[in-house]
C-alpha cells in the first residue's frame, strides 16, 4: 500500500516536472526534425510578446522569422507579414526544430514505474528516474531554443542567423510577395 | 535467506525466497544504473549554425558532420547543396542540389558552380551530441601559498580570462581582457575590445597575451581588426560586433546620479571613473544616471560609453563555485550536457544584474530602452557605441542610463554623430614568441579555427601583427575568441552548500538578497586583494 502511494506520488511528480518542459508554440509539423535542419531553408518559429505603449496592454505575435534589421523584426503569420519594432518587444522565443521530448518523457515515466518491483529500494531508484528522466526531457525541450526577456541587440543579431533571410531582406522584394511554409511537406 | 530443511515444500519456499532476493538485487542495480547510463548517454543533440561571408567561411569541403551547405543570395533565393566544396582559385563553390526562390519553391535541380560574388552569406548546420565537457578539468586543491592577500579574502582572488597588453615603446600597456563571461566550453564566444590607449608608431604591432590567474585559457583566435577612418573621424564598436565611424564627439553638458554631479568624472577618458557601491540588502538593486547634451544633430546620433565592471560579478562567480565545492565538476558537466536549460538558469543571475541600459524619452515622456551594454570584466576599460533612433533627442536632450548599483565603473560618456558603418580588415598574428623563442606552432593554432592555444597560469606569449602601410589612418581593435576554466581554490571548498546552489538556480532573486550583507563586508577591501593576487611565475 505504501509502495503504491509512493509510486503514484512519484509519477505525479514526474508529470509535474515534465510540465516544466518548455512548450512548443509552433503549429504541429511546422518545425523540421533535428536531422532535417541541415536542409531546411525557412526561418525558425518566433513568438513575440509585445507591449502596446498606447493602451499599455500586452499581446502576442507568432510566425516564421523572416528577417530583422536595425529597428524591426519581420514575422510571417499565415500570409500576413508583421513588422514589429524591437523597442516594444518584452519577450521573444525562437524555436528552430521539433524536439524529441516525448521519448524522454515516456522513458522517465516507464523507468519510474519499473521501480515498483524494487520494494523498499524504490525510494532510491525511483527518484533517480524522476531526476534523470525529467532532466533529460527538460533539457531536450530547452535545447536550441532562444529565449530572451527584453531582448538586446546581441539577441537579435544571434537569431538573425535563423531567419529565412539571414543576409537581410532582399532589396527588390516587396513584403506582400512572401508566402508561408506549406505544412504538407518541408523543402 | 531461510535455512533449508528436508521438507520438500520448505526447500522450495527457501529457494524461491533466495531467488526472489537475487532478482530483486538485480532489478535494483538495473533501476539505479540505467538512469545514470541514460543520463550520461542522453546527450541531446545541439545545432551549431555557422553563417559567414564566403571569403571568411571556416570550412572548405563537406564532411559527415556538415553534409549540406546553403548559399544565400541578394535576391533572397538560396542554393541548398550536398557534396559541396570551395574552389579558392576560381572563387566558386560547387555542389549538387537545388536552387530555391525567396518562397522556397524549387527553381532548378542540378550541379551548381556558384561564384563568391553571387553569394552574400554561406550557412552550414552541424548537429552534435552534447557530451560531458571535453577537456574540462577542474583543478582542485590549489593553495595560494604565495599570495597572503588571496588567502585572507578568497573570493577576491585575481581572475580574468586572457589579458592583452599592447607594446608602446619599451612598455606594455593593458588594453583588454578577452571573453570574460566564457567560463565553459559551451559559452565560447568572440570578443571585440578597442585599443584605445596606444597609437601605433610603426607598421608592426606587438601584443602580449597573458594568463595571470589560476585558470586554463583556451584561445581559439587572437586577431587585430583595422578600420580606416577619415581625418577627423573615429571608429567605435557596437554591442553586436559592428563598427561606426563618427565625428563631432561632444562631452555631456551635465551628468548626475541622484543629486550628485558626476560630470567631471565622465567627461574624459582619463582613468578618473565614476562608480557607486552596492545595495546592502539586494545586489540587483538598480540606479540611474541622467545625462544632458547640447548641440544635438537631428539624426544619426550615437552614445559612446567607456566602462568596466567592479568586482561584484567576480565575487558572485567565485561564490557560486564555492557553494558547488567538491562537486563543481559535476555541476558544470551537467550544464554542458543539458546546455540551454542549466545555462539559462545560471544566466538568470546575469539577467537580473543586467548591463548598462540606455534609455531615451518618447514624445509622451516615457523612458524607452534603446540599447544595452552587457560585457563582463573588471580589468580593462572597454568602449562601445549605442546608436540612437532617429529624432531620439528632439523631445528631450536627456539620456538616462540604468544599471545595477555598485556593478559598473564609468570613465567616459560622450555623444557623437555617426557618419558611416565600416568593415574591418582582419589581421592575424604573423609570429609568436614564448620565453623569447619563436613559436610557429602557437601561430598555427591561433590561425586555425579548428585548433586552440591552451595556456596555463604564468604563460605569456608575444604576438606580432603586420599593420597596413598607412597605419596611422586606422583605428584598431582586438578580436579574441575562446573560453577559460577556473581552478578551484582549497579555501573555497569550506563553503560547499548544495542548498545554496539550488537557490542560485531556482530562486536567484532571493539569492542576490541573501548574499548582499556578505558582499558589503568585503566590498571596500576587494580591490586591494584582487590586484595583489595576480599569478606571476617566480
Amino acid at each position: 500500500m505504501y509502495y503504491h502511494k509512493f509510486l503514484i506520488a512519484a509519477v505525479t511528480v514526474i508529470l509535474l516536472l515534465l510540465n516544466s518542459c518548455a512548450p512548443s508554440y509552433a503549429p504541429t509539423n511546422w518545425l523540421p526534425n533535428t536531422d532535417q535542419i541541415q536542409k531546411e531553408s525557412f526561418g525558425g518559429w518566433l513568438t513575440l510578446s509585445i507591449v502596446d505603449s498606447i493602451s499599455n496592454t500586452d499581446f502576442q505575435i507568432e510566425g516564421e522569422l523572416i528577417s530583422t534589421d536595425s529597428e524591426y523584426v519581420y514575422v510571417l503569420s499565415d500570409s500576413v507579414i508583421n513588422v514589429v519594432s524591437k523597442l516594444y518587444v518584452t519577450n521573444s522565443i525562437l524555436e528552430i526544430d521539433d524536439k524529441n521530448t516525448d521519448a524522454y518523457a515516456g522513458l522517465a515515466v516507464l523507468g519510474t514505474l519499473s521501480t515498483i518491483s524494487n520494494g523498499y529500494y524504490l525510494i532510491f531508484s525511483a527518484p533517480m528516474w524522476i531526476i534523470g528522466g525529467s532532466a533529460a526531457a527538460g533539457g531536450e525541450s530547452r535545447r536550441d531554443r532562444y529565449v530572451k526577456e527584453f531582448p538586446s541587440y546581441t539577441y537579435w543579431d544571434e537569431i538573425q542567423n535563423f531567419s529565412r533571410f539571414p543576409q537581410g531582406l532582399p532589396p527588390n522584394l516587396t513584403l506582400d510577395e512572401l508566402r508561408p511554409k506549406k505544412l504538407s511537406g518541408n523543402d | 535467506m531461510k535455512k533449508s530443511n528436508i521438507d520438500r515444500t520448505g526447500m522450495k519456499i527457501s529457494y524461491s525466497n533466495y531467488r526472489r532476493s537475487k532478482i530483486k538485487i538485480a532489478i535494483i542495480f538495473i533501476c539505479i544504473l540505467t538512469p545514470a547510463i541514460i543520463l550520461m548517454s542522453c546527450a541531446t543533440a545541439r545545432i551549431t549554425r555557422t553563417v559567414e561571408k564566403p571569403k571568411n567561411f571556416p570550412y572548405l569541403k563537406y564532411s559527415d558532420d556538415i553534409p549540406y551547405i546553403k548559399l544565400h543570395t541578394e535576391s533572397g533565393s538560396v542554393y541548398s547543396l550536398h557534396s559541396w566544396e570551395f574552389n579558392e582559385a576560381t572563387q566558386t563553390i560547387t555542389g549538387i542540389g537545388e536552387l530555391l526562390d525567396f518562397n522556397r519553391n524549387v527553381i532548378k535541380e542540378d550541379t551548381f558552380s556558384v561564384s563568391y560574388d553571387e553569394i552574400l552569406l554561406v550557412e552550414t548546420n552541424e548537429i552534435n551530441a552534447s557530451s560531458p565537457v571535453l577537456g574540462l578539468s577542474v583543478m582542485t586543491g590549489i593553495t595560494l601559498a604565495i599570495t597572503i592577500a588571496c588567502i585572507s579574502n578568497p573570493k577576491a582572488c585575481f581572475g580574468s580570462c586572457p589579458t592583452f597588453y599592447v607594446k608602446e615603446g619599451n612598455d606594455f600597456v593593458l588594453q583588454a581582457e578577452g571573453f570574460s563571461s566564457s567560463i565553459l566550453p559551451s559559452l565560447e564566444e568572440k570578443d571585440i575590445d578597442a585599443i584605445s590607449k596606444v597609437k601605433p608608431y610603426k607598421s608592426e604591432m606587438i601584443l602580449k597575451l597573458k594568463n595571470e590567474a589560476l585558470e586554463t585559457h583556451v584561445i581559439r583566435s587572437a586577431n587585430i581588426l583595422a578600420l580606416p577612418h577619415k581625418k577627423n573621424g573615429r571608429i567605435f564598436a557596437t554591442t553586436n560586433d559592428g563598427f561606426y565611424e563618427v565625428d563631432k564627439i561632444q562631452k555631456p553638458l551635465l551628468c548626475t546620479n541622484k543629486t550628485d554631479d558626476i560630470t567631471n568624472e565622465v567627461s574624459m577618458l582619463d582613468g578618473l571613473e565614476w562608480f557607486s557601491t552596492s545595495d546592502s540588502s539586494n545586489l540587483a538593486e538598480k540606479e540611474t544616471v541622467e545625462i544632458t547634451f547640447s548641440n544635438i544633430e537631428k539624426a544619426n546620433n550615437g552614445l559612446i560609453i567607456s566602462y568596466r565592471q567592479k568586482l561584484l560579478t567576480t565575487f558572485l562567480f567565485y561564490q557560486s563555485l564555492s557553494y558547488m565545492g567538491s562537486n563543481t565538476g559535476n555541476w558544470l558537466s551537467n550544464a554542458e550536457r543539458v546546455n540551454n536549460d542549466m545555462n539559462q538558469k545560471i544566466g538568470k543571475i546575469d539577467d537580473l544584474l543586467g548591463g548598462i541600459e540606455v534609455l531615451i524619452q518618447s514624445d509622451s515622456e516615457e523612458w524607452i530602452k534603446v540599447g544595452e551594454i552587457i560585457e563582463t570584466g573588471p580589468i580593462a576599460t572597454d568602449i562601445k557605441i549605442i546608436p540612437l533612433p532617429e529624432n531620439a533627442l528632439l523631445t528631450s536632450s536627456k539620456i538616462k542610463l540604468r544599471m545595477t548599483k555598485g556593478l559598473w565603473r564609468i570613465d567616459n560618456i560622450a555623444l557623437a554623430h555617426i557618419v558611416d558603418t565600416v568593415e574591418p580588415i582582419k589581421i592575424t598574428p604573423q609570429k609568436a614568441f614564448y620565453n623569447e623563442l619563436e613559436d610557429p606552432v602557437a601561430v598555427k593554432k591561433l590561425n586555425d579555427s579548428t585548433k586552440a592555444l591552451v595556456t596555463l597560469p604564468g604563460d605569456e606569449y608575444e604576438l606580432v601583427y603586420q599593420l597596413p602601410s598607412n597605419f596611422k589612418e586606422y583605428d584598431y581593435f582586438i578580436e579574441s575568441r575562446g573560453y577559460y576554466l577556473e581552478w578551484l581554490r582549497n579555501e573555497w571548498l569550506v563553503d560547499e552548500n548544495p542548498d545554496k546552489v539550488n537557490q542560485m538556480l531556482f530562486n536567484p532573486i532571493q539569492y542576490l538578497k541573501d548574499l548582499a550583507p556578505e558582499f558589503k563586508e568585503i566590498e571596500a577591501d576587494m580591490e586591494r586583494s584582487f590586484w595583489s593576487s595576480k599569478y606571476v611565475l617566480p
